[in-house]
């Protein structure tokens, strides 16, 4: 049986387009085609013969083919060893599990089941081993990043400080990044001058105004709130030493679409601190969390007016000043979209090939827990045996990285016939269902990642019309 | 036999090792790297030996009778520190042999050489003679070019390679390489001029040409091989190669009989680059007859991050099997002794046609 054309319609408001899979790319219609294209059918028999007609022209152009990849196989796959042997260029350290925080939503929390704050630190030797093992297998890679997470990792800062003068002694001669994300009460003087000195740079986990942050990021078995102590630090920091805090310190904003979110916009827009800082911004993970987070009204409803707000600012028709700094680079997946478009273009989806979602394991961000085991990334579950790739003393397991790679396996008759086979984001975390991976429980996320993929895209058609350039803005 | 050490050692000097024994009177013992660079301890076969990487200059400073101090692209080092090292070598009496181009004042440290030890000289500032003639000269001798479709493809293995074979066949070679740092192999360098703003581009074709006859004429080769630096043509509006500029300039400047292309392993290749060739052909006037794969792949993620192509290298093993696997007569993998004397053949039988 011929297999129909692999493409997805779609239509915002009366205008109507297709993803064409194979050629990657979106292509406007008129709605006779598009109604042809969906049913088949149209009552009106001219109007059929001229869909068939423009559809005729649109498969001469090469487009509508039905080709599907045949085969489940990750490109890497087959040169994955000179991966993993040359281009690691990312390791993060987990220093320690224990956090001087208790935050809801930290994946450490009791709400997730993906890993728990335990009084467990890395020793330096695990730590040294680690840096050893990156820079032996970095030869390719273009530079060399250091990442050190915990818990809080300043609690063990003395480990971070004995590795950031190994790190530098055996990096010599790469260009290497030091960087941490940490919830900034620890930030001391002391840490901070270290901090500077070997040019840090630093992601401060900081979720908005007072009550904001404060709803969350409490401190461990007590009902304070962080905000007062952070602030303070941040303050200190950008006193003290301002071009570092421009140029090496960004924000990290977790927001919990439960609540409002135009009170953390404007905070960030305003806040004297802050406002002229980088913020990164992510909705609450619930990959591993016991329950699904859902969004309140007012959340919804204030989040379109913000986004439409930062749409403005993408086709310059809104200065960037009035834009809270949360949100400028909230829809970076737009961006990406535009780069896929842009630079792989082509003809036909291969023969054997692959879904977009998962990183090359063990070469793009390897995380090392305290007790020296490789995982994925940090991201995945540490109780799970899924994303576990191997250790410091035996390097990465490649049977076990291979499967993960080829995450595809376990439903690729599903996903060789997804249309949003090429942007699909999901990954092993995804899968991991706490054992292994697992289709039933990846299967669950099909529905959100497509829904978000088609808003994505027909936001990019949107904003592609109106002028968007993703270099520019 | 002369014992010199490479410092920093780093891929890019890797086909000088596997061609040592081009080197003449001089022999590579030893290969220092940077700690960081992800190569200490690696292994790196010259055909007589091999050696392995090392990170300690002091020890192996020793043992050698000078130092190459050369270019690196990828690592971050002080030239200070470099600087310190020629000085370290040079008080223990070590020959220096320095194409390195970011030194901050090379002039200074070559003052700074006592006459008997040895500085090699800056590769380019021979190569700015004055122009004789507005014009290019022809050149009667049949020209191989070597090019790239991106940097990292091993074209300075590839005109190694071939000259090697070439000259094993009974051929008279002569060297133009793609690189500023081939005279120790006997190549005649890349000229400085081309990749700066000194001159016009038109004065940079005249220039070329007038180089390349120059050399014609006082060494009379049966072939010339000349390798085009960088990557011919633009991927995209990110991966742009320079636009092919200085491919354009050179074809113009030396009109090429037959050309070998090198390029990455890519996935779905299946050994068939007549669309590339065609565009070479339509473009530069060159005539591919061959096809050389590296061992070395894209790493596409960079791509969509919007940033630059990179490289990783693939074993050599696995690009040979897949060249074997592609049963094309004109695919090669150039760098093992059989590729490059098949490839060395098919130019030959190209040629004489």
């Amino acid at each position: 049986m011929k297999e129909s054309p692999f493409i997805h319609l779609f239509h915002i408001g009366k205008r109507f387009f297709f993803y064409d899979v194979n050629r990657n790319s979106i292509e406007e219609i008129p709605e006779y085609v598009y109604q042809y294209l969906s049913s088949g059918a149209l009552d009106c028999i001219q109007e059929k013969e001229k869909a068939e007609e423009y559809v005729r022209h649109l498969q001469a152009a090469g487009f509508l083919k039905s080709s599907r990849p045949q085969v489940s196989e990750h490109p890497v796959t087959e040169y994955y060893n000179a991966f993993v042997n040359n281009n690691v260029g990312q390791l993060t350290l987990q220093v320690t599990q224990k956090c001087n925080l208790d935050c809801e939503y930290c994946v450490y929390s009791e709400n997730y089941h993906n890993r728990h704050h335990a009084d467990k630190w890395m020793t330096f030797e695990t730590a040294r081993k680690a840096i050893d093992y990156l820079v032996s297998h970095s030869a390719d890679a273009e530079m060399l990043s250091l990442g050190f997470y915990g818990g809080e990792p300043l609690l063990a800062f003395d480990l971070i400080k004995e590795c950031t003068l190994y790190a530098e002694k055996v990096f010599e001669g790469r260009r290497f990044l030091l960087n941490f994300t940490t919830n900034g009460t620890l930030l001391t003087e002391d840490k901070v001058d270290f901090l500077v000195e070997h040019g840090f740079t630093m992601m401060i986990s900081l979720d908005g105004p007072e009550q904001v942050q404060n709803r969350h990021r409490k401190f461990a078995n007590s009902e304070v709130g962080s905000f007062k102590l952070l602030m303070t630090n941040i303050e200190n920091i950008k006193k003290r030493y301002p071009v570092f805090f421009k140029e090496n310190i960004s924000f990290n904003t977790v927001i919990d679409p439960q609540y409002p979110i135009t009170e953390i916009c404007d905070f960030a827009l305003h806040n004297e601190t802050v406002r002229d800082s980088s913020f990164m911004s992510s909705i609450v993970n619930d990959t591993y969390a016991d329950k699904k987070v859902e969004d309140s009204p007012e959340f919804t409803q204030e989040y379109a007016y913000e986004k439409f707000k930062v749409f403005l600012m993408m086709t310059g028709r809104l200065d960037k000043g009035r834009i809270s700094p949360i949100m400028r680079d909230h829809f970076s997946r737009i961006k990406q979209i535009a780069t896929m478009f842009e630079r792989y273009p082509r003809e036909e989806l291969p023969y054997k090939g692959h879904r977009g979602g998962p990183c090359i394991p063990g070469v793009r961000k390897l995380f090392v827990t305290v007790d020296g085991k490789f995982y994925t990334c940090e991201r995945v579950s540490e109780d799970s045996q899924a994303g576990y790739i191997g250790d410091i003393d035996q390097g990465v397991d490649i049977e076990k990285a291979l499967s993960i790679l080829n995450i595809e396996k376990i439903s690729s008759k599903r996903c060789r016939n997804c249309w949003a086979y090429s942007f699909c984001g999901l990954c092993i975390a995804q899968a991991d269902d706490g054992e292994k991976m697992a289709d039933c429980k990846l299967c669950r996320e099909c529905g959100d990642c497509r829904a978000g993929i088609e808003s994505s895209l027909m936001d990019y058609v949107i904003l592609r019309e109106l002028g968007y350039n993703p270099d520019i803005i | 036999m002369e014992r010199i050490m490479i410092y920093p050692y780093n891929k890019a000097y890797e086909p000088y090792v596997w061609y040592e024994r081009l080197l003449g009177n001089r022999e590579i013992t030893a290969l220092v790297t940077p700690n960081g660079s992800g190569l200490v301890g690696r292994k790196v076969c010259s055909g007589r030996k091999e050696l392995t990487v090392s990170n300690d200059y002091e020890a192996q400073l020793e043992q050698c009778d000078g130092v190459w101090f050369v270019n690196d692209e990828k690592f971050e080092l002080s030239e200070e520190a470099v600087e310190e090292k020629i000085h370290r070598a040079m008080d223990l009496g070590k020959k220096i042999l320095c194409t390195r181009t970011s030194l901050p004042d090379s002039g200074r440290i070559a003052d700074s050489i006592p006459p008997a030890l040895h500085l090699l000289p800056r590769e380019t500032e021979r190569e700015t003679g004055r122009l004789e003639a507005d014009y290019c000269y022809p050149v009667d001798t049949p020209v191989l070019v070597v090019y790239g479709t991106e940097c990292g493809t091993d074209k300075l293995a590839v005109q190694l390679a071939l000259r090697e074979a070439l000259i094993d066949i009974g051929y008279r070679v002569t060297s133009i390489s793609s690189r500023m740092d081939g005279r120790l192999y006997g190549m005649h360098p890349f000229p400085e001029y081309m990749l700066g703003p000194g001159c016009s581009e038109g004065d940079k074709i005249r220039q070329y040409n007038h180089y390349v006859k120059r050399i014609e004429l006082a060494e009379r080769p049966e072939i010339m091989i000349v390798g085009v630096p960088g990557g011919v043509l633009p991927y995209d509006r990110v991966d742009h190669n320079e636009y092919g500029i200085l491919a354009y300039e050179m074809s113009f400047a030396v009109p090429c009989d037959a050309a070998v292309m090198c390029m990455s392993y890519s996935d779905g290749f299946d050994g068939d680059y007549s669309a590339f060739a065609q565009d070479m052909e339509r473009i530069f006037r060159y005539h591919t007859v061959g096809c050389h794969i590296a061992a070395a792949v894209p790493d596409m993620q960079t791509v969509l991050d919007n940033r630059k192509r990179h490289l990783v290298s693939l074993d050599r093993e696995f690009v040979e099997a897949k060249v074997k696997q592609y049963g094309k007569p004109d695919v090669f993998h150039v760098v093992n002794k059989q590729g490059a004397r098949d490839c060395a053949q098919l130019i030959v039988d190209t040629l004489s046609k």
